[in-house]
């Protein structure tokens, strides 16, 4: 019973993680290495997001997503679809300020230092990453916390179907209500063991690439 | 580098095999009919006769048709009769089936301190008032929620504000237990007292069998011509109605559901 839900868990919080990574180092090595007129604008955008309490960003999404919002002929609203926007949401603001703020002084040297060693593209990019390995695992691992420790916005946009959108933060939430404790505590536990396991992966990941 | 990437995905890949299934129609419900139980009985047995998969959405009676308003509900099982006319009159519902009841209680802490045992349902609310004791209200405009407030209406006295009536703003569940850790009288269905507190939580009930507390749900459906997207799959929704309000199965559910656990049947059938 509680198996699918932690799987649900992991799959929808991972691919948050996935499409915040992505986004989140795009954006943070594409602010270190270009000057540009709106950047600092832009900036605080990205910080903003940074402090937006997640229940914020489930309401604008959910009223986007419901059938009578601007996306609502995707009939999103109520499936992990969307869930993964809201924690992508909350995971690349994080990844792209951590990103900037590692490589704001040494983004450029890096990038032409490899230039002039006649690096390709994807080889840049790749040395910007292994430079960065450090702060960039800490990034995902606290956003990873911030998403599969969310519940409100989840509860609103995801509504805690079961075997559908109920994950282990909603499914917490519900039963402690519901007054079945036993459950509860043991959906916790399983969910503070699992960040600990992603938090010991990152730690080997850290240490494997030096 | 790659071969983490690629072995993320491959993970990836492997947790969504095990944990998403298709699209399924779509029921938004009370929490009163979830917390009970008899709803996954009833759709395990849909499921297996007509192999059409159901979801549940359990909110409160207003926000069920809030969300239907808005499209995101395929079909609706709710319980406040004023409200469901309206919706209809306003041209969202097509029709609406009542199909089942039983009754609201009210229940409080054991040594009833009101002293409201046996009473009916105006006259306990104006002890209630009268004594100035705690009241837990769901203040979520579900159904259970607009019966209360019927009765405060009816007997007129305007709780609102009062340092005694304590606002939870969730579900029956939740508020159950809210109204035993306040040691608080709180107006609940009877299915979800004996789910949720019956010899769990120090709550007794005390006024019930009072007719003016009937509780009947009804299934509605949706108008396509105001809810366009229902249209597209009407004969489901039709097949869930039928089984619901007309097949043997579901009524031998609804008659049975709950009396091995609690000695009596937690709803009855309405017949129509």
């Amino acid at each position: 019973m509680g198996i699918d839900i932690i799987l649900r868990s992991l799959w929808i919080a991972l691919w948050a993680l996935f499409w915040g990574s992505i986004f989140g180092v795009s954006i943070g090595i594409w602010f270190s290495l270009k000057n540009f007129k709106f950047k600092r604008p832009l900036f605080l955008i990205l910080y903003l997001f940074l402090s937006l309490p997640p229940i914020t960003i489930g309401l604008f999404l959910y009223l986007m997503f419901s059938r009578s919002g601007i996306f609502g002929f995707l009939g999103w609203l109520f499936t992990p679809k969307v869930m993964i926007i809201a924690q992508a949401i909350m995971a690349t603001p994080l990844i792209s300020i951590i990103t900037f703020n590692s490589l704001e002084h040494r983004g450029k040297k890096i990038f032409e230092t490899a230039l002039l060693l006649g690096a390709k593209p994807y080889e840049i990019i790749k040395k910007i990453l292994k430079e960065i390995r450090f702060s960039l695992g800490l990034a995902i691992a606290t956003a990873f916390g911030r998403v599969i420790s969310e519940v409100g916005a989840s509860t609103l946009i995801g509504g805690d179907i079961e075997r559908k959108t109920r994950v282990m933060s909603t499914s917490i939430l519900t039963e402690t209500r519901m007054g079945n404790f036993d459950y509860a505590l043991k959906q916790a536990l399983a969910l503070i063991l699992i960040s600990l396991l992603i938090n010991i992966f990152i730690l080997i990941w850290q240490g494997k690439t030096d | 580098m790659k071969k983490y990437f690629l072995s993320l995905i491959f993970i990836l890949l492997f947790i969504q095999g095990c944990a998403t299934r298709k699209t399924a129609l779509r029921l938004v419900t009370t929490t009163s009919v979830s917390d009970s139980g008899i709803l996954s009985v009833l759709l395990d047995e849909f499921k297996k006769e007509y192999s059409i998969d159901t979801e549940v959405l359990a909110v409160g009676s207003g926000q069920a048709l809030e969300l239907a308003k808005r499209g995101d509900a395929d079909i609706l099982i709710v319980h406040s009769p004023t409200d469901e006319q309206k919706f209809i009159d306003d041209g969202y519902g097509k029709e609406r089936i009542p199909f089942m009841k039983n009754y609201f209680v009210i229940a409080g802490p054991p040594d009833d301190p009101c002293k409201i045992e046996g009473e009916v349902a105006d006259d306990a609310f104006k002890a209630i008032a009268e004594n100035g004791y705690s009241f837990v209200s769901r203040a979520d405009a579900s159904g259970t929620n607009k019966k209360e407030l019927a009765i405060w209406k009816e007997i007129n006295i305007n709780p609102d504000g009062k340092e005694w009536y304590i606002k939870s703003g969730s579900g029956m569940g939740a508020s159950l237990i809210l109204a035993s850790e306040k040691s608080a009288y709180i107006l609940t269905d009877k299915a979800t007292f004996m789910t949720v507190a019956y010899n769990k939580l120090p709550l007794k009930i005390f006024v019930e069998n009072d007719k003016s507390l009937l509780n009947t749900y009804s299934i509605i459906t949706l108008n396509p011509e105001k809810i366009t997207h229902v249209a597209e799959i009407k004969s489901e929704i039709n097949e869930f109605v039928n089984f619901i309000t007309k097949s043997q199965k579901a009524r031998s559910i609804i008659e049975t559901f709950g009396k091995d656990k609690y000695g009596f049947p937690l709803f009855e059938l309405l017949n129509n």
